[in-house]
């Protein structure tokens, strides 16, 4: 069914609608999510988070675009804040205690499980600056346009392309090879 | 022909896989299903009240569009066109002369509560926009102003968009979207926002000691004035001040000048001779020089300025990625996450030539915690088109030719072969 449909039948309080919507969007999302956090529990977090936000609010959601996208858009913020709130939740913890605040995809989950080349992916996008990181994952995962994400963002369609390039660029050289 | 970075991270994302367990899943759909009932609920409530406000909103109405218009003519506030104050022109003639000209150049000026820019802005209507940046300063952008591109260059016909950064003589070359031009876009929002029908001619105002008149647009949460010339009805100055998430947020565009005849190589796509050009989507990289070993050992010598004086643990190759490499590789990541823009060209100069060698060169890259001036040690070596001998790089960036026998025991080496 196309995603319109969906979202109308959701708006018509369609529980089977807003099913199909998540899980047709489901792993996508949450790679999207682990990709940009390298931390399981948090893309768990986010992807909840916008699921839940989009049921509540989905009477007054318009689609205008891409529902793939728009979901996209939604969980890089979500996991930006979320990131945000657990540096600063980590910077008032001892340094013990902040260790285990962050679950990253080394340790192994019971609940979401990835697979290697989504455990390379995100720790090589790790290394970048968030900013970088994101507009790299909007960008080639989301398949969101540059103008897009700039919008969203609420910055020119120029510096997001700098900070596509230079993220790119810094990956080039030492990730060469195996991605 | 060998894949881009971003290649390689699409291809990536799209054998990324990930297995969820059902409790996931009935979490999140559980209260995203719980949420979409309260919605539901919400919405059967809302509109009973709707049905009273309805009924309320026809008697309010009538008193409010009175009351309007009663305090309109006590101010004087004429709401179809021409000023209280007798200035010379209407709003009607600043929509029809902003609509007719087909190029305007102004300095654009943006300030929020992070980042401040000024621009100066050209367009030629339909396809053409340039702006050259003036000033740049975010507090939130990871990007130094030094890095910040001085140029940027928008062509909706050939639907490119070129930026040139002088400072390394680099030219970056990205598809515009669908409908692009970002400067035109926002330019013809401005147009359509003056359409709006919520002007009101605030009369003669004084800007800058030049007589102007002056109207004033409230759209949403956006406020924009304009200042006009009464003797051509054209803007010299407009000032939009908008409020999101409680950022306030102004733009003025000031010292606007119409249909000014401008130079078609202003919005020229070909960067200078001199400079690169980078393709975005590619990364291909085209340069106004040869690409020569030359440029490898400047991207090379990069790294021990940032790795404590060793070389990186890979350089378009290297030991295989074992989990201890791919730690090592990221720790070398986060040593250059500030490396200076010229040294960010240099190693992707350095890379740049790499790829280009023939697929039987050869390239081996064995600078794995070798010491930046170690003579003795290689770091990298590759065979040139032709030739029988090797050029071996070492650790004091010397460059000497070696026979295939003679290249050193790598045991990583052998057993990929």
């Amino acid at each position: 069914m196309v995603d319109r449909l969906l979202v109308t039948k959701c708006k018509q309080g369609s529980r089977d609608a807003l099913l199909r919507i998540y899980e047709k969007y489901r792993d996508s999302l949450m790679i999207l999510a682990i990709a940009l956090s390298h931390d399981v529990s948090l893309a768990e977090d986010a992807v909840h988070d916008v699921f839940v936000a989009f049921a509540q609010n989905v009477a007054s959601f318009k689609l205008t675009g891409s529902l793939k996208a728009y979901l996209a858009r939604c969980v890089a913020n979500r996991v930006r804040d979320l990131m945000r709130t657990n540096r600063s939740r980590a910077k008032a913890l001892s340094p013990e205690q902040a260790c285990s605040v962050e679950r990253d995809l080394n340790e192994p989950s019971l609940l979401i499980a990835c697979n290697e080349e989504l455990r390379l992916l995100s720790s090589a996008l790790a290394e970048l600056p968030h900013e970088q990181r994101e507009v790299i994952a909007l960008h080639i995962h989301g398949q969101m346009r540059f103008r897009v994400i700039a919008k969203s963002l609420g910055i020119s369609v120029n510096t997001v392309k700098g900070r596509y390039r230079y993220g790119i660029q810094k990956l080039r050289s030492i990730l060469n090879g195996e991605i | 022909m060998k894949m881009s970075s971003a290649e390689k991270i699409k291809k990536l994302f799209a054998k990324s896989e990930v297995t969820v367990n059902s409790k996931v899943d009935d979490r999140i759909v559980g209260d995203a299903l719980t949420a979409l009932n309260e919605s539901e609920q919400i919405k059967s409530l809302s509109a009973e009240s709707n049905i009273w406000r309805i009924v309320m909103k026809d008697r309010i109405t009538k008193f409010a569009a009175a009351a309007i218009i009663i305090i309109a003519v006590m101010l004087g506030i004429n709401y179809i066109s021409g000023s209280p104050d007798g200035a010379s022109i209407a709003w009607a003639d600043v929509l029809e002369n902003v609509e007719a000209a087909r190029t305007v150049m102004y300095i654009h000026e943006f300030e929020s509560s992070d980042k401040k820019e000024v621009f100066e802005t050209r367009i030629m209507e339909p396809y053409y926009s340039r702006i050259d940046v003036i000033a740049y300063h975010s507090r939130a952008d990871v990007m130094g102003s030094d890095e910040m591109y001085k140029v940027a260059i928008g062509n909706t016909k050939l639907n490119k968009n070129l930026l040139l950064y002088p400072n390394t003589k680099m030219a970056v070359i990205g598809d515009d979207d669908v409908s692009p031009g970002d400067e035109i876009r926002a330019y013809e929002r401005l147009k359509k926002d003056f359409r709006d029908g919520t002007e009101k001619n605030l009369g003669r105002v004084k800007l800058n000691g030049r007589d102007t008149v002056c109207f004033e647009i409230s759209k949403d949460n956006k406020k924009i004035t304009v200042w006009a010339d009464p003797n051509t009805a054209l803007p010299i100055q407009i000032e939009e001040i908008s409020e999101e998430n409680g950022d306030r947020r102004k733009f003025l565009r000031r010292d606007i000048r119409f249909d000014m005849k401008l130079d078609e190589q202003l919005f020229s796509m070909v960067p200078p001779a001199d400079y690169c050009l980078m393709d975005l989507e590619t990364q291909r990289l085209q340069t106004p020089f040869e690409l020569t070993e030359k440029h490898l050992i400047e991207g090379l010598a990069v790294y021990p300025k940032y790795l404590d004086g060793k070389f990186c643990t890979r350089y378009m190759g290297g030991r295989p990625k074992t989990e201890e490499v791919k730690r090592k590789c990221l720790a070398d990541v986060e040593k250059i996450q500030n490396w200076s823009d010229e040294d960010s060209n240099k190693s992707t100069f350095g890379c740049a030539f790499i790829e280009q060698l023939p697929e039987d060169s050869d390239y081996q890259y064995v600078g794995e915690d070798v010491k930046f001036g170690d003579v003795n040690t290689p770091v990298c070596w590759w065979k040139p088109p032709g030739s029988k001998t090797y050029r071996v790089v070492y650790g004091d960036l010397s460059i000497r030719d070696i026979e295939p026998g003679d290249l050193p025991e790598v045991p990583w080496l052998n057993d990929k072969k």
